[in-house]
């Protein structure tokens, strides 16, 4: 009986202590992207581990195997589960984490979204690497200057659940209804589903189908890699001509051997540590997502919070940055 | 082991109790390392994410692999029946949202009928090939109607109630689609265990030929067995979609094998004339345990997949080598006796 008493008493004793520490428990933050083993979250994450040495937040991250909604939905719950502070997703399917996302706000997590929204209802804040419509414009700038301003050309996107993907595509399309692209034909827009395989069979579909093909945009880091390998198996380097948003340390050699000569990119790092800043600026209180706050993103500087017009806010992290064989060999080893 | 298990009442040697010694196990280990987020109340909770859309799947499954037959295109039946209903709903445009589920099990019924259908009729082909090739078939049609994009915009009760709600029992919170599939399992296992269409299944599945031979309706009880494991992969679509709130043809990809894996960790043989109901909810609870654990102590979603493997080599390889080495020493020592 003493013994059981003293066990009890040493029970309790311990219970108090964890009750203590969890009154200081540093932030957590549950950070989801698209898929595991993809190099462009990785370097995100890498900012995420910047901002976390800068402020001292614990954060776990994770994505599913398969680029699932699925997948992502069992980390989420995973997460809330874990009692996570803030929750920062890119999202495989908009619509598709809305209401697991909402049950985490119910319990009064924060969500703020990166890369990839969610739709409004589903989010506090959504980090947008750069403005939408100059991602678009610029692609199609580039393409144009490559194919010499005539002929057709073809989008190879990631997936159609991908709301980023969709917003560029949208204003890609804007930007060719203006009078000097009247000669550039855009022919068809397939899906890869930054799988490296799908992308790749996808690209040779468009290589086969469209024999006129001068042009290949692919928004994705995934899919522009696999795009510029079926390009070159081909023996089609410098005839297709090929953009979009890739990863230096993936395109390297390909803009080396000028399959692709000029591809944009934003820097993942500065996506990840500024959604990290936003996520610990929420949790603290200091802004709760609306349009005319502002934050402090360290070395990055102060972002606006402004309305993205779906019905919720957003903020950017900065321009696209132009790749060129020229200057590929100064970057490809920093993401 | 062959002497320590030969001791053993015969019901102690049942899988359940090796299931159910595993399931307390992975619960206090877990419980142990993380004493704060591996709770009771929170893993209970989890049943949504793990348990309930493959647990109807691997309800189906099971009859089919009683009969000694596999259906590997649940997960495609899923994921067509989802579409189905998500584009007859159109966001509530189209067809009234009962309607639109209405065709989704049927859809479902369909699916399983046709695979039935092909099963009996070209006996010689193994039922993995056949639904192999209805697998990429079922797939490929949710891919046309659908293409890439996807469907939603589903009705509130639906998406956010039955999806996410729970309802308060005994002072925990029971998720609502948990208490779907609790409620259908006794009428299914009364069904399968002890009526008499229920242990045709097993009569057939144990010995096809000789089942035929005493006046069994073998195709019959096939066809059966395949249409419900279709009906049942509609209703795991279902509650899945429940969850995702949107479909996508891609939706439950690989499903169909952890359905399996449920079967037959919970006791059913590829082989037929094996299965157990209650063998099945402890394999589920087992792996809702198991994977939810090592989600929190890893959160790398490979390692979920590894641990049904190595599940199922715990459970199902070992207990099968070392009854096969237990009958090779018995036949050993038969003939040792009979030599002398």
């Amino acid at each position: 009986m003493k013994r059981i008493l003293s066990l009890m008493l040493a029970a309790a004793l311990l219970l108090s202590l964890g009750l203590a520490v969890s009154a200081e428990e540093p932030i957590k933050i549950g950070v989801v992207y698209k898929q595991t083993g993809n190099p462009f979250f990785e370097a995100a994450v890498r900012g995420f581990e910047e901002a976390s040495q800068e402020l001292g937040f614990e954060f776990i991250h994770n994505g599913p195997a398969d680029s699932s909604n699925e997948g992502q939905i069992q980390i989420i719950e995973g997460f809330i589960q874990q009692e996570v502070d803030a929750i920062a997703i890119s999202a495989n399917d908009a619509a598709g984490v809305v209401s697991v996302l909402q049950t985490a706000m119910d319990k009064g997590i924060k969500v703020i979204s990166w890369d990839s929204k969610v739709l409004a209802e589903g989010r506090n804040l959504n980090i947008d690497p750069s403005v939408a419509q100059n991602i678009g414009r610029v692609q199609v700038e580039e393409i144009a200057a490559q194919i010499g301003g005539e002929g057709q050309i073809a989008v190879l996107s990631a997936a159609a659940t991908h709301d980023n993907q969709n917003t560029w595509i949208k204003y890609m399309k804007e930007e060719l209804e203006k009078p000097e692209y009247d000669k550039i034909e855009l022919v068809t827009v397939v899906y890869g589903d930054d799988l490296t395989d799908k992308s790749y069979q996808e690209m040779q579909g468009l290589i086969n189908s469209y024999p006129d093909l001068k042009g290949v945009i692919s928004p994705t880091t995934v899919g522009v890699a696999a795009a510029a390998v079926a390009i070159k198996d081909a023996g089609l380097s410098g005839k297709i001509k090929l953009t979009g948003l890739g990863l230096p340390s993936e395109m390297a050699d390909f803009l080396a051997d000028r399959t692709c000569e000029g591809m944009y990119l934003w820097n993942p790092i500065d996506l990840g540590y500024v959604a990290a800043y936003a996520s610990v600026a929420m949790v603290k209180g200091e802004i709760t997502g609306a349009a005319g706050e502002s934050f402090e993103a360290g070395h990055l500087g102060v972002r606006e919070i402004s309305d993205a017009g779906d019905g919720g806010t957003f903020t950017i992290v900065g321009d696209p940055f132009r790749f060129t064989p020229e200057n590929i060999e100064e970057w490809k080893n920093v993401y | 082991m062959a002497s320590v298990t030969g001791k053993l009442p015969a019901f102690l040697r049942r899988r359940e109790w090796l299931l159910a010694i595993l399931v307390l196990l992975t619960y206090f280990l877990f419980n142990a390392q993380r004493p704060d987020n591996y709770t009771f109340p929170k893993l209970l909770n989890q049943t949504r994410v793990y348990m309930v859309d493959v647990g109807f799947m691997a309800l189906g499954m099971l009859l089919v692999l009683i009969l000694g037959d596999i259906d590997i295109s649940v997960a495609a039946t899923a994921a067509l029946s989802a579409t189905v209903m998500g584009v007859s709903y159109r966001g509530g445009e189209g067809l009234p949202f009962w309607a639109a589920v209405l065709l989704m099990l049927l859809t479902g019924l369909a699916c399983g009928l046709f695979n039935g259908l092909l099963v009996i009729r070209f006996k010689e082909l193994f039922p993995m090939i056949i639904t192999l090739s209805t697998l990429t078939l079922y797939r490929g049609i949710a891919y046309i109607i659908l293409k890439d994009q996807s469907a939603g915009s589903f009705p509130a009760w639906y998406a956010k109630d039955l999806g996410y709600g729970s309802l308060p029992l005994m002072g925990l919170e029971v998720p609502i689609m948990l208490l779907c599939l609790l409620a259908v399992l006794p009428f299914y296992y009364l069904w399968l265990h002890r009526t008499a269409s229920g242990r045709r299944l097993f009569a057939a599945g144990t010995n096809l030929t000789a089942s035929r031979y005493s006046g069994l309706h073998t195709d019959r009880i096939k066809l059966t067995a395949f249409a419900m494991n279709g009906l049942f992969a509609a209703i795991g679509g279902f509650f899945l979609t429940s969850r995702t709130g949107s479909v996508k043809y891609t939706i439950g990809t690989g499903f169909e094998m952890q359905a399996i894996a449920v079967a037959v960790l919970g006791g059913a043989s590829t082989s037929g004339g094996r299965g157990s109901v209650a063998g099945l909810l402890l394999a589920l609870v087992l792996l809702t345990a198991l994977k939810n654990g090592l989600m929190l102590l890893y959160n790398d979603a490979f390692i979920l997949n590894l641990s049904v493997g190595l599940l199922l080599i715990l459970v199902v390889l070992i207990p099968n080598l070392f009854q096969a080495l237990a009958d090779r020493r018995r036949i050993l020592r038969q003939r040792m006796q009979l030599a002398k």
